[in-house]
């Protein structure tokens, strides 16, 4: 199959057109969402990569009023969305600057009142030029806004040239913004009023009528605190025909607005988590290989395909939801991305000499250590299952074991596939020894391959998920072996190749981006370090919590791992058994699974590294000879010359 | 119509420059060799230190702080003629605010000067990264040249790269109403010195990949050629339209965009995000420029105040 590579790259949504109309896929939660049908405000939240932002590129006009679609119904006059991404440095210009915040205020208002009434003005337009019924070129000629001269003197009644005017005033108020010692302000408009002024105008056309406007504004997090309660007051206020939404990474933290009153997600607004509600559905996965399917039908030219329009249809959601569907589906993406279970990666890297020789070495230096008289050749013997060898290393440099109990154990597994090793030592040691073993060949390790670990990596996160089955493509072209199944090494390769790139990305995420990146590197190299450690005793460590000190943390640091879990860099686990045992309210947070590949740990979620706030503080801030010392301190069973070769000495 | 022109004296020494007895030089941070030696060619009572402040947009000359929309202001009671911009120290957002207030003032010619580093400090001995800047505080506005991205009146931008391509992805991760616009990406070709301008070109490839950008190049230190690159953008933006400009690689380039941002108001605004520049972010002293740049306006392009009032 040719495929359009470049297609590819698209995953994230402003590469695409404000019109995205046939090329969003609905997802599985979509008739949960009732935006279109809501009396009050949202607050809808969705960590990056989510799908957030081509969620509402979906709702916005230009897409519900796309001339790409060829029946639009009467009633979605009563959702004419408008997507508002803000921009943080200019409206972070308008404070300070000898004016006073109450003055920054309004002109913050009229600004808002200014974009959304110039928007709403190109969604009418918008509206005219599309399939809507009843409202074509000759009534939006013949509309009339008289409201608007009310509020600027002078401004025209007809819609197209009230556009113009409007758009003419934000150009002076942008020169006035930047230069507002030099010259004096325009007369602006007041921001809701003028907007439900206009609508009530627009609500004179009978195809109007039913006209109701729904701002999402994004990025609502990063503007400045006034301007923030100047958006909560409008979202408090909120009730057809014109309700304000938010669109934000993170859940509500700042609730207060311009008056005495404050918002709240009972009375004034409905929380819609998009990562939960698709947790929620439990078809995570059958939506991923649906997208990535669907991406690839595109990339191809066959944009009709009948993936393609099952996925795309809002009426189809229960044709998608058909066990036979999705088993077809899931079907499809393993055949593409098949896996190895992790008893065949045993015994594939025992048939390969580098692996079995430093097994062989491994094995023999624990002997040595434990001075026993067992040889290695009385192990590693050709009747001995792969799965329970890999795990010898680890098995025989724990002091509670002696070797030859292990031996005894292993001649067991081998002849009747019982004791031990069949009850717990495989099942709890053989991914962390598979790890270890592949941990020199760092690139190649096959743990991470197979539809189902790429979903697990991904963790929920659709554009995650889309980077590391894109990179599987593009690695399988560069190895001149483009077409599917793509082998475990293409796809083992990808993993390492995206979560690198991944990495690399995380200096651009926000006021700690630099920050973030170096503690992801720290507490990656620390997770990877307590894996190579010989005994194994505690393998697949990939998450850490707080719980001792002697103090509680502090603003900087709860910042800090706020920022760290808005960017989905953490995620917040509830708490795995603790072992002080004590229950208390503490969470775990999980290193993004989608970096396990870079350091070769696990990106299941088993156990978790304890630590105390000291001890945290160091890993977040302190320089490196403190996080040398930290790292060395948390990984002390670690043999100098691992440690040194882990970059810990 | 306003008409911009440059003229540039080189050398390996201040001498070089023929610099004038009685300058005022207005300067920056001395961070490095090449920044102390540019400051030294004036004797200390003729230094007058100018410093942003990001947080509130303020900017101090000597010890007086106030708005930097205020720039004219505070150094209004300066001897134009005599002034020079000590490009090397400045950071940019002061460059523009003293390019910007003295060409508003009655100067029509600027005098800067810039020194070129021997070497740029890399983050270890060998390695590809450098280490020029602390993390940087993010995108925030400089007043005189404010711009609303998320408007469809600005339709083109032009960055200017240097060696850190953490500037650039946060730009376009913060700003992804940039993806939108027609966006030029500009790389100093040829560099101060052969084989650095891979190591601008290098590290911004993934950007390239990702991103739907054209390329642009202009020599390094030459001011006239960045001014020329943004020129031929202008003047491709349609009616009523307006451009921003990222001046986040070699300074001969932020000069140029200083003054293209002074020089267009109505047209031209920058997006900057004011790094933390590192001490000893380079070694050595190598080859020193003095750049004079006169704005000639006709009459009708004199900005008039206006004269509504809310």
């Amino acid at each position: 199959m040719q495929i359009n590579a470049s297609m590819l790259a698209r995953t994230r949504a402003e590469e695409h057109d404000a019109d995205i109309w046939g090329e969003f896929f609905i997802p599985p939660y979509f008739d949960r969402l009732d935006l279109t049908t809501a009396t009050k405000s949202a607050y809808i939240t969705g960590k990056r990569g989510c799908g957030k932002t081509m969620l509402l590129k979906y709702f916005d006009y230009h897409t519900a009023f796309s001339k790409r679609r060829i029946d639009i119904p009467a009633d979605a006059i009563e959702h004419v969305g408008i997507y508002w991404r803000v921009d943080t440095q200019f409206c972070s210009s308008l404070k300070f600057r000898g004016i006073e915040e109450n003055d920054w205020s309004v002109v913050f208002e009229c600004y808002f009142g200014l974009v959304i009434a110039t928007e709403l003005l190109h969604a009418v337009q918008a509206i005219a030029e599309s399939s809507f019924p009843k409202f074509g070129a000759g009534e939006l000629a013949a509309l009339s806004l008289p409201s608007a001269a009310d509020y600027l003197p002078g401004a025209p009644a007809g819609a197209q040239e009230l556009v113009r005017h409007l758009e003419s005033l934000r150009r002076k108020f942008t020169t006035w913004v930047s230069n507002v010692k030099a010259m004096a302000c325009p007369i602006l408009p007041p921001g809701r009023d003028f907007i439900l002024s206009l609508i009530t105008d627009l609500r004179r056309q009978p195809a109007l009528a039913g006209l109701s406007v729904f701002v999402y504004v994004d990025e609502v997090e990063n503007l400045v605190q006034y301007q923030r309660h100047v958006l909560n007051a409008f979202l408090k206020h909120s009730q057809r025909p014109l309700i304000v939404s938010f669109t934000s990474k993170e859940h509500p933290s700042d609730n207060e607005t311009t008056g005495p009153e404050s918002i709240n997600a009972t009375h004034d607004y409905r929380l819609v988590d998009l990562d939960n509600l698709l947790t929620l559905t439990g078809v995570a996965m059958p939506f991923f290989a649906e997208v990535f399917l669907g991406n690839l039908d595109i990339a191809a030219g066959d944009t009709t395909s009948e993936r393609l329009n099952i996925v795309r249809s809002q009426t189809r959601l229960a044709d998608r939801q058909k066990p036979a569907y999705q088993k077809e589906v899931l079907a499809e993406m393993r055949s593409r991305f098949p896996e190895l279970t992790d008893k065949q990666i045993a015994a594939n890297a025992l048939q390969t000499p580098a692996l079995r020789e430093s097994l062989y070495r491994r094995i023999a230096k624990a002997l040595k250590e434990r001075r026993s008289h067992l040889a290695t050749e009385d192990f590693m013997t050709d009747s001995v299952p792969a799965e329970a060898l890999v795990t010898l290393p680890a098995l025989l440099n724990r002091e509670t074991l002696l070797p030859e109990n292990v031996l005894v154990e292993l001649r067991r597994y081998a002849k009747d596939r019982d004791g031990s090793f069949a009850s717990s030592w495989v099942h709890n040691n053989l991914f962390g020894a598979l790890l270890e073993l592949y941990r020199p060949f760092a690139r190649e390790c096959p743990l991470y391959s197979g539809f189902d670990t790429l979903c697990s990596m991904s963790s929920s996160n659709l554009r995650n998920f889309l980077i590391l089955c894109y990179k599987t493509l593009e690695v399988a072209e560069l190895q001149d072996n483009a077409d599917p199944p793509y082998s475990v090494e293409i796809q083992c390769r990808a993993a390492y190749d995206a979560s690198e790139q991944l990495i690399k990305e995380i200096r651009t995420f926000g006021r700690f981006g630099e920050q973030l990146r170096v503690f992801v590197l720290r507490l990656g190299s620390i997770f990877r370090a307590l894996q190579a450690s010989p005994a194994m005793s505690e393998p697949e460590q990939n998450q850490f919590t707080i719980n001792s000190g002697g103090r509680a943390l502090q603003s900087d640091e709860l910042d800090f791992i706020a920022e760290a879990l808005r960017f989905g860099i953490l995620v917040e686990q509830l708490e795995t058994k603790s072992k002080s045992g004590v229950g208390q309210d503490i969470v775990d947070y999980q290193l993004n699974p989608i970096y396990a590949p870079y350091f070769q740990i696990s990106y299941r979620r088993k156990r978790k590294l304890e630590m105390s706030v000291e001890q945290f503080h160091m890993l977040i801030m302190g320089n490196e000879d403190e996080y040398r010392d930290l790292a060395r301190g948390l990984a002390r069973q670690l043999p100098d010359a691992d440690a040194l070769q882990l970059g810990l000495l | 119509m306003t008409r911009v022109k440059f003229f540039s004296v080189s050398g390996t020494s201040a001498a070089d420059l023929q610099l004038p007895d009685d300058l005022i030089l207005l300067h920056g941070e001395e961070l490095d060799e090449r920044g102390e030696s540019a400051c030294a060619c004036v004797p200390t009572q003729a230094r007058v230190k100018l410093e942003f402040g990001v947080e509130d947009m303020s900017l101090t000359v000597g010890t007086e702080t106030k708005s930097s929309d205020l720039a004219a202001e505070l150094l209004g009671g300066y001897d134009l003629q005599k002034v020079f911009l000590e490009a090397t120290t400045l950071g940019f957002a002061e460059l523009f605010c003293a390019a910007n207030a003295l060409l508003s003032s009655s100067a029509t010619t600027l005098n800067i000067i810039y020194v070129e580093p021997g070497e740029y400090t890399r983050v270890s001995k060998g390695a590809n990264q450098f280490a020029l800047s602390e993390p940087t505080r993010g995108y925030t506005a400089i007043p005189n040249a404010i711009v609303d991205l998320s408007s469809e009146e600005v339709e083109a931008g032009v960055f200017f790269l240097g060696f850190e391509p953490e500037r650039l992805d946060r730009a376009l991760e913060e700003y992804q109403m940039i993806a939108s616009k027609e966006v030029k990406l500009v790389f100093g070709i040829p560099a101060y010195h052969p084989g650095w301008e891979l190591d601008a070109i290098v590290p911004h490839l993934p950007a390239l990949e990702q991103h739907k950008l054209q390329l642009d190049y202009c020599s390094a230190n030459d001011p006239e050629a960045a001014f020329e690159c943004l020129e031929r953008t202008r003047s491709a933006l349609g009616a009523d339209r307006r451009m921003f400009v990222a001046p986040i690689g070699p300074k001969p380039c932020g000069i140029a965009s200083a003054i293209f941002a002074t020089v267009y108001p109505d047209q031209v605004g920058l997006l900057f995000d004011h790094p933390r520049r590192k001490p000893k972010r380079s070694s050595g002293v190598d080859l020193w420029h003095r750049f004079t740049v006169t704005v000639e306006k006709d009459a009708e392009s004199v900005k008039q105040p206006a004269a509504e009032v809310a």
